[in-house]
């Protein structure tokens, strides 16, 4: 071998240590490239667009967009409905995930295959299809009336109603692998330690899941303050009422004030970017100490 | 009377409340919404429900979804590919990120995701008076709906790609190179067939949105009738202009694209469980 | 003497562990080795740095006298049977061995009809006729073993790598199977190298054994030559039952405790030594090392009795006839005496 040969192997070797690992596999210069450079174009330049021109309309003014009463309202609406919704699905999705992984009934498989319907339906059919059910003159809204004198459609509470059915599937997703075949040999042994049902359920069932609750109660969250399609038609989007923050960048963007939808769209993706962080920080924690999420 | 298993299974009492509370809720949020779909679409009958999807307009919504799925898919199908082999088969500096901001569109609101293309290439965006001088229209345009669509779906395929193939390993793949194959045909021999349930599950996410997508297409679409407005956005014109049971009728088309995916869905992961356990390694039998 | 391979003072490292430091050995045409040592000794990491599936930080590899170095994986022309057989989920047993043939440059490609004879004749070779149509799956381990070796031979590979051939495999049908592939090995005649955790297994099938422990190549030799004169201390311990004696090595004369004297010493150690004695070089005795008996249980046809001594580290195992006198009074707590007829010599 000449000397410029091992020399060259010798620089390709330490620029391999460096930064990738040596492997006998082909194609990682090809698969790299086409994913950063898909990831550039259609992801992070667009997103840098972002916060560029959220940057470049000045603090005083950003600072007066983000605490203006509408956007203060609108991203209260969100984050508020986004919390009410989840916690309802933290309730009703953990009693939907142990009907399904625990009992056996007539069409369990085709319940099961159903719970993904929120993540398939397009948000508008979604939309349409809620405010149908909930408006005054709707099957539930009509009977929510009658029996309780509550609107639900075209206030805050119909925002509710479209945020339970986004998030659904992410609580019941989440919870399912857990329940199915974590704790089945807890169980055995607290049950043979002589715990009463309802104690095992509650001291050795329960805390098992509860990572896992919280991580689908946190996605489903995340999803619902960014959600836009399933509530537009049921929030009747009065502004300062039931106006919520993806309509107000849309109405910016209407109004062709670019500066102040990308403030708006800035801020939004700074909470869900922290949203994010804050799950994957809790499922590590969750790992390091119990193992699993 | 107590069995003996009577500290492993609840009262039968607490059993049928939670059955009860589990399909009431799932008849509420589930079960209602998709049976209103077709309850409003067909209320003036089947002539009127098969008039609305005929109309130019519904028609011409219909041939921009699939025409934008057809564009999207197969990119998202190479993109997801190339991503799941470097990150699933290769360790370098960065991956954990590479990883983290293949997932970010998620996590980010459609809406969002339509915004950052208008301020990209909108009439007032960085690129705009320059794509304007050469007579390109991204923005209000195919181009922008095919940008938006593609955002919100990046992560779909590589996403199911990569646990799949963290799972299988890369000894078939050494096994191919070692007894002589090409790169590519390793590649179309062994990863390809050896995925392929993992992938199509993805595609039909990946095609699910594509065609579903109302947030981000709304932003860049600028809704002109016949021309830039796909199904949904066509659903959501007719809605606000109270034409409820057309709406309802292409709604319904979308439902049922809704309801076939949670049929493949359902079939691949049958498939898919059988073809985990033929893979997975041999044991001692 | 011809070579095969040569691996010459082969370095790698994962990480900051070391799995190989310095390994050299050369194998002869034909010959079937072994690379033995506990996990984590580095021996698949040397089978898969031959094969050309780990890059190596130092030394060379060659095939007679080509350097393999910088060659692609398709042209050092390997066999390789991995530990979990990495056959073809999706190819059947037929396929998963014409994929070597048919992946051949067209040009390199021998025809159809010929892939088929070949195909056929290698499945008869493994006798697994009949079921060229099964799918991986629907194999048993054994079978599934077969498949992944007849698709290793088709390419005509220079060298014949197994990654723990018997690994997955449950007793019977491993003994089964290291019947067969010694005898196929003698019928074929390739240069094999495996790699095992099991003594037994090395000893029982390989001309030559290489034993490995921390990285380090401690000894290569023929089976009775690693069992009768072993290396290291490492090396007598790991290929066999062995009992540690302290003693002192002086001039060519071994001595335990005060009393008891062993001549013909081999070895390079003089002073304090470990003396390790197999179960077959030691008997009770009316005088010698001095124990107390701790235990006594049935080992095969015979018995076998514990013994604790104040010149042994750790519990001294004999092995002695039902019917033997001394054995029958060498009961719990009784006091007795052993004579060893051969010990390897260490440093302590």
């Amino acid at each position: 071998m000449s000397k410029t040969g091992s020399e060259s192997v010798r620089v390709r070797k330490a620029f391999h240590v460096v930064w990738r690992e040596p492997s006998v596999l082909p194609g990682f210069g090809l698969s790299f490239a086409i994913l950063t450079s898909a990831l550039l174009a259609l992801v992070l330049i667009p997103l840098a667009a972002l916060i560029l021109k959220a940057g470049g309309a000045g603090a005083g003014e950003i600072l007066a967009i983000a605490t203006s009463p509408r956007t203060l309202a609108a991203l209260r609406l969100s984050f508020g409905a986004a919390a009410l919704a989840a916690l309802v699905n933290a309730v009703f999705g953990l009693i939907v995930a142990w009907a399904l992984v625990r009992y056996d009934f007539p069409g369990r498989r085709l319940v099961d295959a159903a719970i993904d319907l929120p993540f398939a339906l397009p948000t508008a059919v979604a939309g349409i299809a809620l405010t149908a059910l909930w408006a005054p003159n709707g099957w539930f809204g009509a009977r929510a009336a009658e029996w309780f004198g509550a609107k639900i459609a075209y206030t805050p509470l119909g925002v509710a109603v479209a945020l339970v059915f986004v998030g659904l599937p992410f609580v019941v997703r989440s919870i399912q692998p857990v329940l199915a075949d974590g704790a089945r040999d807890v169980e055995e042994a607290a049950a043979l330690l002589g715990a009463s049902r309802t104690r095992t359920v509650f001291r050795v069932i329960l805390p098992n899941v509860a990572p896992a609750l919280i991580t689908g109660v946190a996605l489903a969250f995340a999803r619902a303050v960014g959600e836009y399609g399933s509530v537009i038609f049921i929030a009747g989007n009065v502004p300062m009422v039931s106006e919520i923050a993806p309509l107000l960048i849309v109405i910016k963007l209407e109004q062709f004030d670019y500066a102040g939808a990308a403030v708006v769209g800035a801020l939004m993706l700074a909470i869900s970017f922290l949203a994010l962080l804050a799950i994957n920080a809790f499922q590590a924690a969750s790992r390091r100490r119990f193992g699993y999420v | 009377m107590r069995g003996a298993d009577a500290g492993l299974r609840e009262r039968p009492a607490a059993r049928a409340l939670l059955l009860v509370l589990a399909f009431a809720f799932l008849a509420l949020f589930l079960a209602a919404p998709l049976a209103i779909v077709f309850v409003e679409a067909l209320r003036p009958g089947l002539g009127a429900y098969l008039a609305h999807l005929a109309e130019p307009d519904a028609r011409a919504a219909m041939r921009l979804t699939l025409t934008v799925a057809a564009i999207c898919v197969p990119i998202n199908v190479i993109v997801g590919l190339a991503g799941a082999w470097a990150i699933a088969r290769f360790r370098f500096r960065g991956r954990n990120l590479l990883v983290t901001l293949v997932d970010l569109p998620f996590s980010v609101s459609p809406v969002i995701a339509g915004l950052v293309y208008v301020l990209l290439f909108g009439a007032q965006g960085y690129f705009g008076p320059w794509l304007k001088a050469q007579g390109i229209d991204v923005i209000f345009a195919l181009p922008g709906i095919v940008l938006a669509t593609l955002f919100v779906t990046f992560p779909f395929v590589a996403r199911e790609l990569i646990p799949h193939m963290e799972t299988i390993g890369s000894s078939e793949e050494e096994a191919a190179l070692l007894l002589g194959a090409s790169p590519w045909r390793m590649f179309f021999a062994i990863v390809l067939p050896n995925v392929k349930w993992s992938l199509l599950y993805g595609v039909l996410l990946c095609n699910a949105r594509a065609m579903g997508e109302f947030g981000a297409v709304a932003v860049v679409s600028g809704r002109i009738r016949g021309e830039t407005t796909t199904m949904p956005l066509h659903v959501e014109i007719l809605y606000n202009e109270y034409m409820g049971a057309a709406s309802f009728a292409t709604a319904s088309l979308l439902a049922l694209l809704a309801l076939v995916t949670l049929a493949a869905k359902a079939g691949v992961e049958w498939r898919f469980a059988k073809s985990i356990a033929a893979q997975a390694p041999a044991g001692s039998e | 003497m011809s070579v095969a391979l040569v691996v010459e003072n082969l370095e790698k490292r994962f990480g900051e562990f070391p799995a190989l430091r310095g390994v050299s050995l050369h194998v002869a045409p034909g010959e079937l080795v072994a690379l033995l040592g506990p996990s984590g000794s580095g021996k698949t990491t040397l089978l898969r740095a031959v094969a050309g599936l780990e890059q190596t930080e130092g030394g060379r590899i060659l095939f007679g006298d080509q350097d393999a170095t910088g060659l692609s994986l398709r042209d050092r022309r390997i066999g390789f049977v991995f530990q979990h057989y990495a056959l073809f989920a999706r190819m059947n047993a037929f396929e998963n061995v014409a994929f070597g043939l048919r992946a051949r440059p067209r040009g390199q490609r021998p025809p159809d009809s010929e892939i088929r004879a070949r195909v056929s004749a290698l499945l008869d070779l493994v006798q697994l006729r009949g079921l060229e149509t099964r799918f991986p799956a629907q194999l048993s381990g054994g079978q599934k073993q077969r498949v992944a070796l007849a698709r290793a031979l088709a390419i005509e590979p220079r060298v014949l790598l197994l990654d723990e051939p018997f690994g997955a495999l449950d007793a019977q049908v491993r003994r089964d199977l290291r019947r067969w592939l010694r005898d196929l090995h003698q019928r074929t005649g390739h240069t094999t190298l495996f790699v095992t955790h099991d003594q037994e297994e090395a000893m029982e099938l390989a001309d030559r054994v290489a034993i490995l422990n921390g990285g380090l190549l401690e000894q290569v030799g023929a089976p009775d030559e690693i069992y009768e004169n072993p290396a290291s201390a490492f090396v007598c311990e790991f290929t066999g039952e062995a009992n540690r004696f302290l003693g002192r090595v002086r001039g060519g004369r071994a001595t335990i405790g005060d009393a008891f004297d062993l001549p013909h010493m081999r070895g390079p150690v003089e002073g304090d030594a470990a003396l390790l004695v197999r179960p077959a070089d030691v008997a009770l005795a009316s005088a010698g090392v001095p124990g107390v008996v701790s235990g006594r249980r049935r080992h095969g046809a015979g018995l076998r009795i514990e013994i604790e001594s104040p010149h042994a580290r750790g519990i001294v195992e004999v092995d002695a006839r039902p019917d033997d006198a001394l054995a029958q009074a060498a009961r719990i707590g009784a006091p007795v005496f052993l004579h060893v007829a051969r010990a390897h010599a260490f440093p302590a």
